[in-house]
């Protein structure tokens, strides 16, 4: 399972909650599903790409400016068809 | 999980496939039909051409029950717990004066299930005990206010009913006042209340008087 798809299904289960970068990047470190421990670069690429995809959408706290990600409809649509596996 | 890696005949197949099966497992199919199904699938096949070996049989299906479809099991628990932590963290969120659809309440939403996540079951189901109740609570106060509307709004009929009739009849007055005859039978000493009652409806109305004798 790859980064994209582990950060589909960090998101996917949790929306409409919305994390920053670093978040998913800690959580998804301390879940242990990923094979190498992966930067908060490596999550932001990725997340981008997912972006394109439609599969996340950016939203800007409006408290200290720092950029946010929650899974949308197509994220979570994909996430249930590939079997709703979920990082704790 | 797809994340771990089986070796076995059904653990080599497809995701989907193998999430397929699951689902059929889990549905109560019965050993032989899904055996049935599995082998005729070309996915399948190809795989068993792979690995150089023959159809998966019923020994390969209790194998893959203990292991993938446990492991499968544990998952789908897992993701329907985030997925109340979730429902209960947007409540409170917005019962916080959150908009839910703004990005602020989405935050506090994460926040929110960060500190749920880390809570134990029996605290959690406390709490969505409480909103439940709290939700409840919500419902009965808007019916309340629902039907006080309601009859500040049937209240506010009646009045203009009233005052329409109030309108309606001075201008009925104004219009028989100038009328001989009625003034003649509203000024005839000779008759009684009740007679000039009955003499003035019918002149005024008509046909459309119906007096208290018909109505009995």
């Amino acid at each position: 399972m790859n980064l994209k798809q582990l950060i589909i299904a960090f998101l996917s289960p949790r929306y409409p909650a919305a994390y920053t970068e670093s978040a998913i990047a800690q959580r998804l470190n301390v879940s242990q599903m990923l094979d190498k421990r992966c930067t908060v670069d490596e999550v932001a690429d990725d997340l981008r790409a997912l972006h394109k995809m439609k599969m996340v959408d950016l939203e800007v706290d409006p408290m200290d400016g720092s950029a946010v990600w929650q899974a949308t409809e197509a994220g979570i649509k994909k996430w249930v068809l590939e079997g709703r596996v979920t990082v704790v | 999980m797809n994340t771990r890696c089986y070796r076995s005949k059904i653990g080599r197949l497809p995701f989907a496939v193998r999430n397929e099966l699951n689902e059929r497992i889990r549905d109560g199919a019965q050993g032989s039909d899904i055996l049935l199904w599995l082998n005729s699938l070309k996915e399948v096949k190809k795989v068993m051409r792979e690995m150089k070996t023959s159809i998966v049989n019923a020994q390969n299906l209790t194998d893959w029950r203990s292991t993938g479809y446990k492991d499968w099991l544990d998952d789908q628990k897992d993701a329907d717990r985030i997925r109340r932590l979730a429902e209960v963290s947007q409540t409170l969120a917005a019962a916080a004066g959150g908009n839910v659809a703004g990005v602020g309440c989405s935050i506090a939403t994460a926040k929110i299930m960060d500190a749920l996540e880390s809570a134990d079951d029996d605290k959690i189901a406390d709490l969505s005990t409480a909103l439940v109740k709290l939700r409840a609570s919500e419902n009965a106060a808007q019916k309340v206010a629902l039907a006080e509307e309601k009859n500040a709004i049937a209240k506010e009929q009646l009045e203009l009913s009233r005052a329409k009739f109030e309108r309606d009849t001075t201008r009925l007055f104004i219009k028989w006042a100038q009328s001989k005859d009625a003034l003649a039978l509203a000024t005839d000493k000779r008759l009684g209340s009740d007679e000039k009652t009955e003499r003035l409806g019918r002149l005024m109305f008509g046909d459309l008087w119906e007096s208290e004798d018909d109505g009995k």
